[in-house]
């Protein structure tokens, strides 16, 4: 093993784990069940699409008085992420007198366990649920469990267990008083380090012989420094792309910076027209920030993923990655997003229309990085709309994600901006649809008119997830039906 | 000793356990993560770890030995690496028929085909390697589909058949026909644990193998054979499996003899554990069949002949396709009586996974059939497609006057025929006929969402068609202090076999389950056992105990009987206390008794399934000892402009017997229709052009989750007392449930049809996907256009 220099340094039940001598790229499950032998929590896709391995990571809260827990795929989540923060596994629920957590309780009295080797991610799931809403609805129970599969039960018993479970308030919270002080101790810094010419020097978590490293910096300033210097650098926020790469092709990158900790790149903020949202700002936040503003919005980010991967999944993630079937990306798009761009101490404005140069390629330029998106606020009288289809509606990847927003000038199309996914390399906007669009009443648009403009703006082409023909019906019928439901708004 | 085979033998002794609702013995452990997996067992020191280096094509011969040895072996971390010339015996993992080298010998068959093991000292290097690996291979063009199967006349059997009357001419004089293909899709087993074995060398040669697996039988065979050992030598231990559903019967041998085999030339532990991906490109999945039909049938829709042909892909190697197809071909009616049939099943050979055992086993891909052809018929005349279904109902003699319509196309005559009674439980209980007008109501105001709701009936065969494998064995043994460990030949993969078999063992002696402890699978202990399949698990393994504890009962009875005083046919066992002379003995003072009294306390049990008499080479006979029945009634919504659905509700009346554990039952229930739906609905198997599975990982692979479960979603238990003597009159109940989810995809289709006002006749194959739904509601559209 290479030999690395500098320790993970995290809370566990009330202990402070070092982990030393590990891969950069060692995940969180494997240092579990590997070299904690804590082997409740389970392997069962190594991709975050099965949920076997959830546990919960916590965070010191801003108040410094207890910790904030995300229900996390510890398979595709990487070890040196959990520096300065806490894991709860299924063992963690076991209590001195034996008793059981009543999620645990009522998944045995409610049969909810059969071969039971997805059990411990769905009780970790459903704990994670309660410790923030006591009295979960019906949807919000299998929204917690969107990512988490069972081939046995038919989930009947596990969702009655959460609602039996939370019969018992009191008793729902896990105690962790004695992580909070240690949570305090292993805090990282909150400011550069800088060396005595004045040089920002970005402490290593992980450091191997040969000068790989695993970064976690605190500061835009540190990020913006240490992409300069090392343009190969791998960014990592939710992992839900690296973590991949790492257990099914082995990637192994050089240097890899982890975002979740720079404060600066958390931070949501806000002016009369846009909301400034940080590039390490998870998709839970932006689902529960736009929901008034763009209810469709939240809908495709609640079926962007299940709750482990929006919790660490950032839009700067998404964006980035450029994937043809980047679900966030149509509603920005069609919402006019703005992405802020920095290299070294410069930034620049570039829209998300403007980003993509080709499947996966964009205009960032070496050592350039997604500082923040801005998202435009709604104006008076616009409409907007989104849909995603897949073959199921959870934790499934889109056939095609569309968007649109525009507003009706005395019963007229205007301002029409309609962005796809899964239709071109890359999600992009549909200029030749919006110019068929646009100045129409919704009633006199033709489907065949939107046929021919599908046809002439994409090339047609089958692909895994659907035929080109399915692609362009649904992509033609939920631009109909976006703007046919506005009628009696005008 | 003789087999339990009367009726008596195998009622409850005390009663107590008929009937209740105990836990899953393992609960406790699932929920707080302790039950222990094979993965999780703490690794002996120097343990080593193995990775398969896998088939790039789908079909090429190899050259030398397929891969660069040297080259290899330089890689970081690397130990060994064993291909088929290493294997000093038999190199085979095919179950029934030894064409399938667990190593490829000389050829490759299919994209991840294992050419070699890579044995690492850790799991990330031997992983590293194989996939670094580059196989030499002269690449060779692949039979991918069935129809290039058919076209080439490329079969792994020749094909079967069955003759009922003159269906030619029935349909011929038939005042309607209707003629069609569908098809059914390939099905993941998507067990949660994936794939594992842990081998432990012992002294003097011998090995340990601890393996997720529903057949360490098999296991422990295949893996002696091929290492040169005999079966004595190899010990399989499986204490549970994280689910199996066929997926660990035959397939779990390719992973344990290339564990054996590292193990055993190295004389090391070797774990191999393979990742998502490997597995499901690796191991065979449920077959997908095309079904051609031609059926003619009168103006009530009642059928007069059919012409039934089913071609199933069934991959490289014979695996259980022989089976599985007989399987399909004796569930052609389910339900129904045919009058004349004319039925022909071609078994195709192509260059993918050797397709294998699924829960159902062929039976669902074969009721598929005959649904669509109810469905088409009702379609056809406009009816409710119920009605249809109820006209072809198999019916007493008395009633039709007809000798053979309680007979089945392969001449079984059903004695236990419940399947109308079961249809008019769930059609009052789920207000069919008021949910049929309110649908209809809904679809004549909506414009593009459609309704649908269909009610499936089932009745599925128990038995192994194999009738060799229908046996079950079991080792009982009682402690002085009156607890007992009891040990069976099924394997626990979840379905709560280990608990019924605790009820059942803690019956026989008239004690209370805590003092029993049901052990790991091993094959040590019980020899020779069946495959946990075919749903049989309960039934033989429980009747084995029985006969067990019936024999535990007359060693203790002259013990009691001297304690209590009185004579020993007065003894009886309930309560924890063994009775007699209107006086009680405490159950732990007998046995203590018993051991000072040199009574021998452990006893083997053994069952055989009486009565099944039936030639697999031309389908006829009694193939199954009894059938199970239910009938699913599920509600569907369409959006006819995306394709997109909701399940909205599910009523289910299942047939289980005199259930054991009536909370397990339909916890089977429950898992088996959300699996057999998603089966129908949303898991798609897709290969590329070249025959490499491209859906390999729950990315791209969709089984149902959490919420796509309607909050109505009943399921009633059927009266029903099992005619034959199975443990406490109970019914199989893996399997059978599986079918209830057609109802799901039938729904959909009559969602589909409303969407042109039911005047056009739908065609849409399986899985029905939000695309397929769309097309063929596009098509329906068009045709009533």
């Amino acid at each position: 093993m290479t030999q690395v220099t500098n320790t993970v340094r995290f809370v566990l039940d009330g202990r402070i784990v070092e982990a030393q001598g590990e891969r950069r790229t060692t995940t969180v499950l494997d240092y579990l069940r590997e070299q904690l032998h804590r082997t409740g929590t389970k392997e069962g896709c190594a991709e975050g699409d099965c949920g076997a391995c959830v546990v919960m990571v916590g965070e010191l809260n801003a108040a410094g008085t207890g910790v904030d827990y995300v229900a996390t795929n510890s398979c595709i989540q990487l070890l040196p992420s959990l520096d300065g923060k806490s894991v709860k596994t299924i063992e963690s629920l076991k209590k001195a007198d034996g008793s059981l957590h009543p999620v645990q309780e009522e998944m045995v009295k409610c049969h909810g366990s059969q071969c039971g080797f997805c059990t411990p991610g769905i009780v970790m799931s459903l704990v994670n649920l309660v410790q923030v809403l006591p009295v979960p609805s019906r949807q919000q129970i299998t929204d917690s469990l969107s990512g988490n599969l069972c081939r046995c039960t038919g989930y009947k018993p596990i969702i009655e267990s959460a609602t039996k479970a939370c019969a018992k308030p009191e008793a729902l919270k896990i105690d962790d008083s004695a992580d909070v002080p240690l949570l305090k101790e292993i805090q990282r810094a909150k400011t550069p380090t800088l060396s005595l010419d004045g040089e920002i020097i970005v402490q290593p978590v992980v450091r191997t012989r040969k000068g790989n490293e695993f970064v976690s910096p605190a500061t835009i300033a540190e990020v913006a420094d240490y992409l300069v210097k090392h343009p190969t650098t791998t960014l990592l926020a939710g992992s839900t792309e690296i973590g991949l790469q790492v257990n099914k092709q082995f990637s192994r990158p050089d240097h890899i910076m982890y975002l979740g900790n720079v404060a600066e790149l958390r931070q949501i903020q806000e002016t009369d027209k846009a909301w400034r949202i940080g590039a390490a700002v998870s998709l839970t936040q932006v689902e529960a920030l736009v929901a008034q503003a763009y209810p469709d919005f939240t809908e495709v980010l609640r079926r962007f993923g299940s709750p482990p991967i929006r919790s660490t999944a950032t839009l700067a993630g998404n964006i980035a990655n450029g994937s043809p079937i980047g679900d966030s990306m149509p509603c920005l798009l069609a919402l006019g997003a703005n992405l802020v761009l920095r290299r070294g101490e410069k930034t620049r404005n570039v829209l998300l229309d403007n980003f993509y140069t080709g499947m996966k390629k964009n205009v960032l330029e070496a050592g350039e990085f997604i500082e923040a998106v801005e998202l435009p606020k709604p104006v008076a009288g616009q409409v907007f709309r989104a849909h995603k289809v897949s073959k199921r509606f959870e934790q499934d990847i889109s056939a095609t994600c569309a968007a649109i927003s525009y507003t009706l000038k005395g019963g007229k199309l205007s301002g029409v901006k309609l962005a796809y996914n899964g239709l071109s390399p890359f999600p992009a906007r549909a200029p030749k649809l919006e110019a068929m669009l646009e100045g129409k009443s919704p009633a006199d648009v033709k489907a065949a008119d939107l046929d021919a403009a599908i046809a002439a703006s994409f090339t047609a082409r089958d692909g895994l997830r659907a035929t080109w023909a399915y692609r362009a019906l649904v992509a033609r019928n939920l631009a109909l039906e976006f703007i046919e439901e506005q009628k009696e708004v005008a | 000793m003789n087999a339990p085979t009367a009726l008596k033998n195998l009622l409850p002794v005390s009663g107590v356990q008929q009937g209740t609702d105990i836990v899953h013995e393992s609960a406790h452990l699932h929920v707080t993560g302790s039950a222990t997996y094979i993965d999780d067992i703490p690794e002996h020191a120097g343990t080593l770890y193995a990775a398969l280096i896998l088939s790039p094509v789908a079909h090429g011969e190899l050259i030398g030995d397929g891969i660069d040895r040297e080259a290899i072996l330089k890689e970081h971390g690397v130990v060994a690496v064993y291909t088929a010339k290493d294997i000093p015996g038999e190199n085979n993992c095919g179950p029934i028929v030894h064409d399938d080298p667990f190593l490829a010998a000389g050829k490759v068959e299919f994209v991840g085909q294992a050419v070699a093991v890579v044995v690492a000292r850790d799991m990330l290097y031997a992983r590293e390697a194989a996939k670094k690996a580059k196989v030499l291979v002269k690449e060779l063009k692949p039979i991918l589909t069935v129809e290039e199967a058919m076209e080439a006349g490329s079969f792994i059997m020749p094909p079967k058949g069955i003759t009922r009357g003159d269906a030619a001419a029935a349909i011929a004089s038939a005042p309607h026909k209707i003629k069609g293909t569908t098809r059914t899709g390939q099905q993941e087993q998507f067990y949660l644990e994936g794939q594992i074995t842990y081998a432990v060398p012992k002294e003097d040669g011998q090995l340990t193998l601890y393996v997720s697996t529903q057949h360490p039988d098999g296991n422990q065979r295949e893996a002696a054979h091929a290492l040169n050992l005999h079966t004595n030598d190899v010990e399989v231990i499986c204490r549970r499996m994280g689910g199996g559903f066929g997926g660990k019967e035959g397939n779990a041998s390719i992973f344990s003899q290339s564990a054996a085999l590292a193990a055993h030339k190295l004389g090391k532990p070797v774990k191999l554990r393979v990742n998502r991906d490997d597995d499901m490109t690796i191991t065979g999945k449920r077959h997908d069949f095309r079904i051609d039909y031609e059926v003619g049938f009168d103006d009530n829709g009642r059928v007069l002949g059919a012409d039934i042909t089913l071609m199933s892909r069934c991959g490289y190697s014979t695996d259980y396709s022989g089976p599985v197809n007989d399987r399909a071909c004796l569930h052609i009616d389910n339900t129904y009586h045919l009058p004349a049939l004319k039925l022909v099943s071609h078994r195709c050979k192509t260059n993918t996974q050797s397709a294998t055992a699924f829960r159902g086993f062929g039976g669902p891909q074969g009721m598929f059939g005959i649904e669509t052809v109810m469905d088409e018929i009702a379609m056809t005349l406009g009816k409710d497609p119920l009605e249809v279904r109820k006209l072809n109902l198999y019916k007493d003699p008395s009633i039709s006057g007809t000798p053979d319509t309680m007979t089945t196309q392969y001449n079984q005559l059903i004695e236990d025929w419940v399947g109308d009674k079961v249809i008019a439980q769930v059609e009052q209980e789920s207000k069919y006929a008021e949910r049929r007008a309110a649908v209809q109501a809904f679809n004549a105001k909506s414009k593009t969402r459609k309704r649908g709701i269909a009610l499936v009936p089932l009745k599925f065969g128990i038995s192994f068609t194999a009738t060799h494998l229908n046996q079950g064995g079991a080792l009982l043994v009682v402690y002085m202090d009156g607890s007992v460990s009891c040990n069976h030949g099924g394997t626990e993969m979840g379905q709560g076999l280990n608990t019924k078999m605790a009820q059942v063992c803690a019956d026989g002696l008239g004690i209370s389950v805590d003092h029993v402890r049901i052990t790991a699978t091993d094959s040590q202990k019980v020899p020779n056992a069946s495959a946990t399949s075919a749903s049989s698990g309960a039934d033989i393994n429980g009747a084995a105990i029985m006969n067990a504890t019936a024999q535990m009962r007359e060693r203790l009875k002259p013990v009691a009987a001297r304690m209590l005083g009185c004579a020993e046919g007065d003894v009886t066992f309930a309560n924890n206390e063994v009775h007699g002379g209107g006086k009680s003995v405490k159950w732990g003072d007998v046995t203590k008794q018993a051991w000072l009294d040199r009574v021998g306390l452990s006893v083997t049990g053994f069952y055989m399934t009486p009565e099944i008499k039936y030639d697999f080479t031309t389908l006829n006979g009694r193939a199954f000892y009894y059938y199970c029945y239910g009938a699913a009634v599920s509600e569907v919504e369409i959006d006819t402009r995306t394709g997109e659905w909701w399940l909205k509700a599910v009523d289910i009346v299942h047939d289980v017997g005199r259930s054991i554990n009536p909370a397990l039952d339909k916890g089977q229930i429950e898992g088996a229709y959300v699996q057999g739906m998603g089966w129908l609905t949303m898991e798609e198997c897709i290969w590329d052009k070249k025959g490499k599975l491209l859906t390999h990982g729950p990315s791209t692979y969709k089984i149902p989750v959490a919420g796509d479960i309607p909050e109505h979603f009943k399921v009633s238990l059927f009266d029903n007392a099992n005619l034959k003597p199975t443990p406490f009159n109970s019914k199989a109940t893996g399997e059978p449930p599986l079918m209830l989810g057609l109802s799901a995809f039938f729904a959909l289709r009559d969602a589909v049809a409303a969407s042109a006002d039911h005047k056009v006749v739908v065609r849409m194959d399986a899985p029905a996907t939000p695309e397929r739904i769309l097309m063929a509601c596009e098509a329906v559209k068009a045709a009533a256009a």
